[in-house]
């Protein structure tokens, strides 16, 4: 077991490297990122000079190399537009998106279970056929356009909710301030609210299908036979022994979930003016930022591996017959 | 058939069907068309996109207005609204510089079918023989192919789209492009793992036998026999591709700003989402849905009809 984890973490830090080669080659590719930097009317020493100074002028695999040697000792350079530590910019922004993150999984974790067990218990009724048409629908909505729709209704119609904005609950624990965290809770939920159920109604949609096909399948197997004829009652069955083995399957399209609301969050931070990590990439590609890029693509990417880690290490935890090599 | 009609009583019920009907030949068009009318779901579904085809092909003629027209003394015109001589001017409305809604929806789905159809060709193809490639010969190829997908996986999508169309900048073609790349891992490894069960069968061994060459033992031997689950995907992946394509339209990436797309409609109506112009977000939105929930509804008819092994398994649900 423990072979296997060090195995994974090292093919995770090869993969990333890959994905940093990736990023760095395909944004020096577009041109020089000089000319974001300068006036429109330098002349060519200014330009030459200014590249010289952004360390452009050196052949690409050095400069590769050097990103990778001063990663490993964790510095992730300065970003050019903000003239502050590109990791710093990131981390500034990277709280809002872990909110909305992890908001939109536990809500699709939550409302997807309920919904997936009820409509394999019911199989075949109303219930089930409401339910899974529901499920289909809202696997087919564009998670910002449900954004669009919430603001038009609960927010400029009703005038229940907020608009936009943010109220931060994770920057302010992190920074040791617990108190602040507590008393702006209430708040950052209310602002949290709309933007968490459009990004999570795909995935509960999408889970709850996953669900109930897990639910169905179990419910064929032999134990679970064996525990109706031994006279148990349906709600013991379903709890002790269909459900339990269920989760197999269903935890590791859980944790894949996770990666995957990643790319929702990104546009729907746009909907909701959400201050992520989502705008700051967008920007940093459009002003070829090199260094902020780079950071912002390694912190993603290492959430997004870890992410489909985790899936994997749960598989192998809930059943104990899948032996990791 | 008379012996059929005879009255057997308390006969159990058997999924065999009777060695008469047993016999009874149907061609593979019938058995998909009665299986998809009792299924009726997909009749609406095949209904509902023939409809959206017929719009993407005869835009120019099914259009009421040119999409790019602007009438700046129409601006914002609610649905349903009439001109000064009685006359329905704009059924769904017009947007803040007065094109009309209805046009611009009828125009936008050519670049929803023509972008979700051509991406999961082309990922599709490309993984699909980088797949049938990497399982068949092994090796160094198998490796350098799945640790490509592999890194491709841990980049985040949206990631890679957005950093991509910034520096090839837009284009439809592009877009169809950077989709198209979103796309192969899927196609790969499945085509992977299903060339690695059928490679030991002895039908390729007879074929090697005859002396096949490698490359026609991949595309003419194997390939047939893989292509089932990989076509019943490739029908959920056409909606996956035509919501991340209203997703990048939306983030005004892909598509040049005077072609009229689902999603930059619904980008645009933003700015007059707080003067409560409800109709520039709702209808664009409508079409990708009923669009997408069409293709879904279809791709799972086609998955039980095909190949009901997958059902449950993760793809594409």
């Amino acid at each position: 077991m423990h072979k296997y984890i060090i195995r994974r973490l090292l093919l995770t830090v090869v993969v990333v490297f890959g994905v940093t080669l990736l990023t760095f080659l395909s944004i020096h590719m577009a041109g020089d990122p000089t000319i974001f930097y300068i006036s429109e009317r330098a002349s060519k020493e200014e330009r030459l000079a200014a590249r010289q100074r952004l360390g452009f002028d050196r052949p690409l695999h050095i400069q590769y190399l050097d990103f990778v040697i001063n990663l490993a000792r964790g510095d992730t350079g300065t970003s050019l537009q903000h003239r502050v530590p590109a990791f710093d910019v990131v981390m500034e922004r990277m709280p809002a998106t872990l909110e909305l993150t992890i908001g939109g999984f536990l809500l699709s974790t939550i409302v997807a279970f309920p919904i997936g067990v009820l409509a394999a218990t019911r199989r075949g009724t109303m219930t089930d056929g409401t339910l899974m048409l529901g499920a289909m629908l809202g696997q087919s909505m564009p998670s910002f356009w449900l954004g669009l729709m919430f603001i038009l209704f609960f927010a400029v119609t009703l005038r229940w909710m907020p608009v936009s904005g943010h109220v931060p609950f994770i920057k302010p624990l992190l920074e040791g301030d617990a108190g602040l965290a507590l008393s702006n809770l209430p708040e950052a939920i209310r602002y949290l609210l709309m933007p968490m159920v459009a990004v999570s109604v795909y995935s509960i949609s999408r889970n709850s299908r996953l669900i109930r096909s897990a639910v169905l399948e179990v419910l064929r197997q032999d134990y679970v036979v064996t525990a109706r004829a031994k006279g148990l009652n349906e709600r013991a069955v379903m709890m002790r022994h269909a459900i339990r083995n269920a989760l197999i399957p269903i935890v590791t399209v859980l944790a894949l979930q996770f990666a995957f609301l990643l790319n929702g969050v990104i546009v729907t931070e746009t909907v909701f003016s959400w201050p992520g990590v989502g705008r700051l990439v967008f920007d940093a590609v459009s002003k070829r930022d090199v260094p902020l890029v780079m950071t912002a693509v390694v912190l993603l990417s290492f959430l997004f591996v870890g992410a489909n880690l985790v899936a994997d290490l749960m598989y192998g935890f809930l059943d104990p017959r899948i032996r990791l090599e | 058939m008379s012996a059929a009609k005879e009255p057997i009583p308390a006969k159990p019920k058997s999924r065999v069907p009777p060695l008469d009907q047993m016999h009874a030949p149907q061609s593979f068009i019938q058995r998909a068309t009665s299986s998809m009318v009792k299924a009726r779901y997909p009749v609406v579904a095949i209904f509902f996109l023939t409809l959206i085809a017929l719009c993407a092909v005869f835009a120019s003629h099914l259009a009421p207005k040119d999409p790019n027209r602007v009438e700046i003394f129409l601006r914002l015109n609610p649905p349903l609204s009439y001109n000064e001589q009685g006359q329905l001017e704009s059924v769904l409305g017009t947007d803040a510089a007065g094109r009309d809604v209805l046009s611009r929806l009828v125009y936008g789905a050519r670049i929803s079918f023509f972008v979700g159809l051509a991406a999961v060709g082309f990922g599709g193809g490309a993984g699909t023989i980088l797949g049938l490639t990497a399982g068949y010969l092994g090796g160094r190829v198998d490796d350098l192919i799945m640790r490509l997908a592999d890194i491709q996986l841990a980049y985040p999508f949206i990631l890679f789209a957005i950093m991509m169309l910034t520096i090839l900048g837009e284009g439809v073609l592009n877009l169809v492009l950077v989709l198209g790349i979103g796309q192969w891992v899927t196609y790969a490894r499945i085509a992977r793992a299903e060339t690695l069960v059928q490679r030991e069968r002895e039908y390729v061994e007879a074929v090697r036998a005859l002396g096949a060459t490698e490359w026609r033992i991949m595309l003419r031997t194997i390939m047939p026999n893989i292509l089932t689950p990989l076509i019943v995907i490739a029908s959920f992946n056409v909606a996956g591709v035509i919501l991340s394509e209203a997703s990048l339209s939306f983030l005004g990436l892909g598509v040049p700003e005077r072609v009229p797309t689902w999603g930059a409609m619904l980008a645009n109506s933003r700015t007059e989402l707080l003067g409560g112009s409800w109709w520039l977000a709702a209808f664009p939105g409508l079409a990708i849905m009923f669009t997408v929930v069409s293709l879904n509804i279809l791709g799972d008819w086609m998955r039980d009809f095909l190949d009901p092994r997958l059902r449950g398994s993760g793809q594409g649900l």
